[in-house]
């Protein structure tokens, strides 16, 4: 899986990502540590909230179930406790799903991870570790694809989204933050997406690591200026 | 004025158990992992009982009454109750046009490439049933986020279990007809094959509308007396719903039949069509064919770091006794069917799963957010909920 | 896609909801209307408290014709300024089949205040609401004139399980649409609803079904007050 993606793109919020992997490209603004509202705040913790726009339409049920899973990957991943009754909204736009809107969200979920982590880290959040997400499918033969456009998630037996914490310069796995499958497939498979999907995702986060180090070289030189 | 020589004592204050899980639910609910139980007193590979009420509610399984009621619209029906938790998952149905090429107008070699570009098990050729899910809680407005997400995880799980094919959806049209003497009569074209055994099809054929018609399946889930997460027993209730789901037969009246008229308005000329007004048979009904061998169940299991330093006295004695057990080691815990507010709200790492009677997942979530998840914990999962999918099918007389 | 409501998953739009055609037989259900109406004794009840964890007191109260659930939330703090007294708040809901068009049930709930009013002893509940949801689950009479003395019925059961305190216990009696809330032994009305059945003209008429609700009344308090003292014992 590879993707292109740029940080700090927009001027008015904390953080900026966007990230296009094939057809999928998402854009996600952080904006936080600030005043929640009464209901939301949490009095030990930062209060998360994320809203997904889909690329067509108003958002529905379909566009909290992505939020849903957004928020479990995140909120272990931030580190909440330095920001008591403090709340940090993130906003994803996705621009193009890159797949059948009525059927899938994978490519969107996985992308969506990916792009927040990065405005994330733009925004200066303290995190407790890194993550990294794909997408995956099985193919009528069996076959395991890493990052599957439309045809293939259409034509595939189960199509899963993986997601998981990477420490240690993205080298060690801690856990799995999400792993969210549908359709047929069976135990052998499973442990099948975890150690392939570990290898890809190694990889994906050496890859976001490079970015991040890249942008703050770039900002370092700013500054020298 | 207070007496300055006053002492004040300070005396360490007890709660009784359902206050103190109110105040403080981790810390109960590590106390009772310590002692090797649950706060519902249920062992940690425990399910809770299922009990269901099967299809009494629907229009043409009732047994009695209900199916004499005009009004009711319910196709198919379930009550299961778990633990305190019940669940009333009723189908209602709605019929809609089909707009894709009826498959009469596709000549057979077109019908045939569909065949090929279309897979056996491709996703396309199967539905899903758009649920409603409301859980009650003591408040009116607008519904929850939980009610919102397990809709659609319900809708999601199952369009993508490959569980109700397309065509099982697809009305099978028939015509009402009145002879000269005023007396309607339903003819459905299949019957009258089956009992004369001999094609008649042809005969009605010139009269059979030529367009297509497939019915739409609404689920109402409604929960009461919530103690935990949802999705499971309203997968489950659903299941057995559908299970026992009957389509009502269709039909149109043979006047309605692909009536044209040509009218002509301010030099236009436009073809109105009759709208049909398809009816549904009050007494006959078909049923929903499922794909069966898909038929799967749902289970979900919370896995927990267990705290040393929170174990009772009488636990840490235990342990004192078996020397060898390394101290720094963390020990987490799999429970199964999590329930309580303290569970739901001090476990942070589940694992949700759908499987079949062999054993295939149709649906898995993996949420790491608090312990971490080994693969042998997953095994362990699995494990249980297989037993646990055979117990629940069982509980459907077929 | 419906614009409308996009907090639920309401299928296509253009789909139309399942029409039956009336059925092709004669109607054999006015003669059934008739023998149930011809009882006036007590439909045999099967009466059960404590059902829903997640409030503070329900019941649930079914027969061969219906099945209602009822549960109170409260009293809890209500937001805004300061009143004197505990304010009831009843919601109708339909059951499985959506028999009854909103604002009748919101008729009914509103009629059910005026009645929950003067028997909850409301003064001890300053700043507080209590919420009282009734779910008509199951329900094939399609009258809600004779549903009405079992929902006050399971609300009144409702509140006694829910420990809120109550100045007496109080139901309702239904006779040819008639129906007739009391209090006090018979002594008091507390409410009176109707809104279909024949037009009662003249006193004498009226005072007959007057007594004969009463010895309705009597009857279905005498099954609580049994109900509530079985369950005592235990």
């Amino acid at each position: 899986m590879s993707f292109q993606a740029e940080t700090g793109i927009l001027t008015q919020v904390d953080g900026s990502s966007q990230i296009q992997s094939q057809k999928t490209k998402i854009f996600c603004s952080v904006t936080g540590p600030i005043e929640p509202k009464a209901r939301q705040e949490l009095p030990t913790q930062l209060a998360l909230e994320i809203i997904v726009r889909p690329s067509l339409g108003v958002p529905n049920t379909r566009e909290k179930l992505i939020e849903d899973k957004l928020r479990a990957v995140f909120t272990p991943l931030i580190t909440r406790y330095l920001y008591p009754r403090q709340l940090c909204q993130i906003t994803l736009q996705i621009l193009s799903s890159g797949e059948s809107e009525q059927e899938f969200t994978q490519r969107e979920v996985a992308n969506s991870i990916n792009a927040t982590l990065l405005a994330l880290i733009d925004a200066g959040i303290a995190l407790n570790s890194m993550c990294a997400a794909i997408s995956l499918a099985i193919s009528s033969d069996d076959k395991l694809i890493m990052d599957p456009n439309d045809e293939q998630l259409k034509a595939a037996k189960s199509v899963h989204v993986l997601a998981l914490e990477l420490v240690e310069s993205s080298t060690v796995v801690k856990n799995v933050l999400l792993l969210d499958s549908y359709g047929d497939f069976n135990e052998k498979q499973l442990f099948d997406i975890l150690e392939q999907g570990e290898i890809s995702l190694l990889k994906l986060g050496k890859e976001i690591r490079s970015i991040v180090e890249s942008k703050i070289i770039n900002s370092n030189l700013i500054i020298q200026k | 004025m207070t007496d300055v020589e006053e002492t004040v004592e300070i005396q360490p204050i007890s709660f009784p158990p359902e206050v103190f899980a109110r105040i403080s639910p981790e810390l109960s609910l590590q106390r009772h992992l310590a002692l090797g139980l649950r706060p519902s007193l249920r062992r940690f590979d425990e399910f809770r009982d299922i009990e269901i009420n099967e299809d009494s509610l629907s229009r043409f399984n009732a047994s009695h009454m209900m199916n004499e009621d005009s009004q009711n619209n319910i196709l198919g029906s379930n009550v299961l109750k778990c633990g305190k938790t019940f669940v009333i998952t009723s189908i209602t149905g709605g019929i809609i046009e089909d707009t894709s090429t009826s498959l009469d107008e596709v000549d057979i070699g077109e019908k045939e490439l569909l065949d090929i570009v279309e897979q056996e098990d491709s996703l396309n050729k199967y539905t899903s049933v758009y649920p409603v899910v409301e859980v009650e809680r003591g408040r009116v407005g607008a519904c929850t986020d939980e009610e919102m997400t397990v809709s659609q995880k319900l809708f999601d799980s199952l369009l993508h279990s490959r569980i109700i094919p397309k065509d099982s959806l697809k009305v099978q049209t028939g015509i009402r007809t009145t002879d000269e003497n005023g007396v309607s009569q339903i003819i459905y074209p299949d019957e009258v094959n089956n009992v004369d055994g001999n094609d008649v099809d042809d005969s009605y054929k010139h009269v059979m509308p030529r367009k297509k018609w497939s019915y739409v399946l609404y689920a109402k889930i409604v929960v009461y007396s919530r103690t935990g997460p949802v999705f499971d027993m309203c997968w489950n209730s659903l299941m057995y719903a559908l299970q026992s789901t009957r389509l009502p037969r269709a039909f149109i009246d043979e006047r309605a039949t692909d009536l044209k008229m040509t009218v002509r308005m301010k030099g236009r000329s436009t073809t109105i069509r009759e709208a049909y007004d398809i009816l549904c048979d009050p007494k006959k009904s078909l049923p929903l064919t499922l794909n069966d061998s898909n038929l799967a169940y749902a289970s979900s299991f919370g896995i927990i770091d267990l705290d040393p330093e929170v174990a009772l006295e009488e636990a840490r004695k235990q342990e004192d006794k078996q020397e060898d057990v390394e101290m720094d080691k963390i020990d987490s815990i799999l429970l199964a069917d999590i329930d309580t507010e303290a569970e739901e709200s001090s476990i942070y790492s589940t694992i949700s799963l759908i499987n079949n009677l062999k054993g295939d997942f149709k649906q898995l979530s993996i949420i790491g957010a608090g312990s971490r998840i080994t693969p042998n914990m997953i095994r362990n999962a699995i494990t249980l909920s297989k037993c646990r999918s055979q117990d629940l099918s069982q509980k459907i007389k077929k | 896609m419906n614009v409308q409501d996009r907090r639920r998953l309401l299928g296509p739009g253009n789909a139309k909801p399942i029409a039956f055609a009336s059925s092709l037989e004669p109607e054999t259900e006015p003669l059934k209307a008739e023998e149930v109406a011809k009882k006036d004794g007590i439909p045999s009840l099967s009466i059960k408290s404590d059902i829903i964890e997640n409030c503070n007191g329900s019941t649930l109260i079914e027969s061969d014709e219906f099945s209602i659930v009822t549960s109170v939330y409260g009293p809890k703090s209500i937001r805004g300024s300061f009143t004197s007294q505990g304010t009831i708040s009843i919601q109708l809901k339909n059951g499985i089949v959506e028999k009854y068009q909103t604002n009748e049930l919101k008729e009914v709930a509103s009629w059910l205040v005026g009645i929950f009013n003067s028997v909850v002893n409301l003064e001890k509940y300053p700043k507080s609401g209590i919420d009282i949801f009734v779910n008509l689950v199951i329900d094939k009479t399609n009258d809600i004139s004779k549903l009405i003395p079992f929902i006050v019925m399971s609300t009144c059961l409702a509140l006694v399980d829910s420990g809120i305190e109550m100045i007496d216990l109080t139901t309702a009696a239904e006779i040819d649409g008639n129906v007739i809330s009391f209090t006090k032994g018979g002594e008091e009305i507390v409410g009176f609803w109707k809104d279909n059945g024949d037009a009662v003209f003249n006193d004498e008429d009226f005072t007959s079904i007057l007594g004969r609700c009463k010895e309705q009344y009597i009857n279905y308090k005498s099954l609580m007050v049994n109900y509530l003292l079985q369950g005592k014992k235990k």
